[in-house]
């Protein structure tokens, strides 16, 4: 991956020289060295951590099934892996169904996604980028989990082989996190802030029945307020429906002015290729429970 | 009162946001002595733990058919449940890989309990806290009395959803302890009441005039769930705002619409919903005239942040 990092700032030095930008940058001017070939005072390189959810998910499963209940075997996980859980619709069952699974306020499980986190963190002191700055984290996606998730066999979770990873980066999960948003917040929160220095993304999906009554938007501003105490770095929300989602997959005509949060920008869903389209519908909503 | 002490719950259930101010947590109690027609909890009236069969996520594996009690059977590619023949409950649970098979509840001190709805508490400083509801919370009375001490103790703002039914002394004892009291008022009269909920009224309403003269009363709120035909008529609406507002005039009230999503929960019951054909909702439109009948009969104090 580090090679491949170089290769690619190396093409933005003489690709992609950014005078505007440089220019707003502190000692790019007084060194008279743009921004891409390390004239900054501070040269970070950020890189992306996706599916953390996916791995706590996963060693969970393990961890739970294989090692303390040993109601199955590491080779038969790995068969079942193997050959994408065909034929091993019980494994699969058990993994998705009999473990626990980041996002709903279990520490240990939490734990092990901060715990790997941290692990790649560590590993990436051990270089410095092209310009002779240092690596850091950032959990965020965009969309990247949609064509990052086809290559990725399929994972002790009980997700398949080419399916979608977690979105956002550090949200759990779509349709594991059963505990509601508060507890959502709170494994999230337990994710170390210097592991998202590059950036950390939370998509959440609430119904606009939600927002209906004043005591639903009170409600809903006291959940910012606990986000806020929680030190969490970032969340963003789609008030939506998912049968309007899908209506709007099935006629877009009818749906041009209807935009989503993607991460960082607002889209208009219409224009989405169909599989985010999809992953955005999957995500779980929480209404008036 | 140790902590120590058991009781069966059937969900713990955070982001409440109909049961009480703010964001809450509500763990629901099992068991309930009344039997309502249109019950919204009907896994909440049994007063033990049962085996419940949730056939979204069920693979047909075929794994429960192997155990000795033969309570299930799969044919034309669906698995069915015979409840007479379940000897060994929680095997049921342990052997289904997709969970679509498990307990419906679960025993619990009342100390964890505390421990896990405590885990919001950083939502709960903003307004909000813990709310019991059931089944009945009175029903396991003094489950629900060490609950409510513990929570107090850890400085939890409290509420209660309770019919009532249940002995005056256990209520008066756990009032203290108590920041909202939601007291369903259902039936005036007693005859229809016994038809409706299989008892009759004369200690739910005995209760609520007690509780509405007692120095509690101003952390009461008065509800009643609006069931076509059941509870929702001129006449009743009316017997009963006019007889809570003689008992206290300053007394607040709420009315709750309709909810047509409980019927979906009576596919693996054995008890019968009210209505084979649904209802719908009731429009703002309805609700207003239904406030309107109870401001007639003399409540003041109308509940009305849902319309």
């Amino acid at each position: 991956m580090i090679p491949a990092c170089e290769e690619v700032e190396k093409a933005h030095i003489e690709l992609l020289p950014s005078p505007f930008l440089s220019a707003v940058i502190q000692d790019c001017m007084k060194a008279g060295v743009d921004v891409t070939a390390g004239g900054a005072k501070y040269n970070l390189s950020g890189i992306q951590m996706i599916q953390v959810a996916n791995i706590a998910d996963s060693l969970a499963a393990v961890w739970q099934l294989v090692y303390q209940e040993k109601r199955i075997t590491g080779g038969e996980l790995l068969t079942a892996l193997c050959d994408n859980f065909v034929g091993h619709e019980v494994v699969r069952a058990l993994v998705q169904h009999k473990a626990p699974k980041f996002g709903n306020d279990i520490a240990w499980v939490d734990a092990l996604g901060t715990k790997w986190a941290h692990y790649f963190r560590e590993k990436l002191t051990q270089y410095k980028n092209y310009r002779g700055g240092p690596y850091h984290t950032g959990m965020y996606t965009v969309s990247a989990h949609v064509p990052m998730g086809e290559n990725v066999g399929a994972t002790p979770d009980g997700r398949l082989a080419g399916e979608p990873l977690a979105d956002g980066g550090m949200s759990p999960v779509y349709g594991r996190d059963c505990k509601g948003p508060t507890a959502v917040l709170q494994s999230v929160s337990k994710l170390d802030n210097v592991l998202t220095s590059n950036g950390g993304l939370l998509n959440m999906k609430f119904l606009p029945e939600f927002f209906a009554t004043q005591s639903g938007i009170e409600k809903f501003a006291m959940f910012l307020r606990t986000f806020v105490d929680l030190k969490i770095p970032h969340v963003q929300f789609n008030v939506l429906r998912g049968e309007d989602l899908l209506a709007a997959k099935k006629n877009p005509e009818k749906y041009r002015g209807l935009t989503v949060r993607v991460a960082g920008y607002t889209a208009y869903f219409t224009e989405l290729d169909g599989k985010l389209q999809d992953e955005i519908i999957a995500r779980t909503e929480y209404g008036s429970l | 009162m140790s902590g120590q002490e058991k009781g069966l719950i059937f969900d713990i259930r955070r982001f409440s946001t109909h049961d009480g101010a703010g964001l809450r947590t509500t763990v629901f109690i099992k068991g309930c002595a009344l039997r309502c027609a249109w019950c919204q909890n009907p896994e909440g009236i049994a007063p033990n733990p049962q085996l419940a069969y949730f056939a979204g996520d069920c693979i047909l594996c075929g794994l429960c058919t192997k155990i000795a009690d033969g309570a299930t059977s799969i044919a034309d590619g669906k698995l069915s449940l015979d409840l007479q023949k379940v000897r060994q409950p929680e095997l049921y649970e342990v052997t289904c890989p997709a969970a679509t098979l498990r307990m419906d509840s679960r025993y619990d001190t009342a100390e964890n309990l505390v421990e896990e709805v405590l885990r919001d508490r950083p939502f709960f400083r903003h307004g909000g806290g813990v709310t019991l509801s059931g089944g009945e919370p009175f029903f396991q009375a003094e489950f629900t009395l060490a609950l409510l001490r513990l929570f107090k103790k850890a400085g939890v703002h409290t509420a209660v959803e309770s019919s009532l039914c249940t002995a005056f002394e256990k209520l008066e004892s756990a009032l203290p302890y108590i920041d909202t009291l939601f007291a369903d008022y259902k039936i005036a009269d007693c005859a229809l009441h016994e038809k409706a909920t299989g008892m009759d009224n004369r200690q739910i309403t005995d209760n609520l005039e007690k509780v509405l003269s007692s120095p509690y009363r101003d952390r009461v709120v008065v509800r009643t769930p609006l069931i076509p035909g059941y509870t929702a008529t001129t006449e009743n609406l009316s017997a009963i705002c006019r007889r809570i507002s003689a008992w206290y005039p300053k007394v607040r009230y709420e009315l709750l619409n309709y909810n047509p999503l409980a019927k979906a929960k009576y596919a693996h019951m054995e008890y019968a919903y009210c209505f084979a054909e649904n209802k719908p909702i009731y429009t703002k439109a309805q609700m207003q005239e239904f406030y309107r009948i109870a401001r007639s009969a003399g409540v003041k104090h109308l509940m009305m942040d849902a319309l």
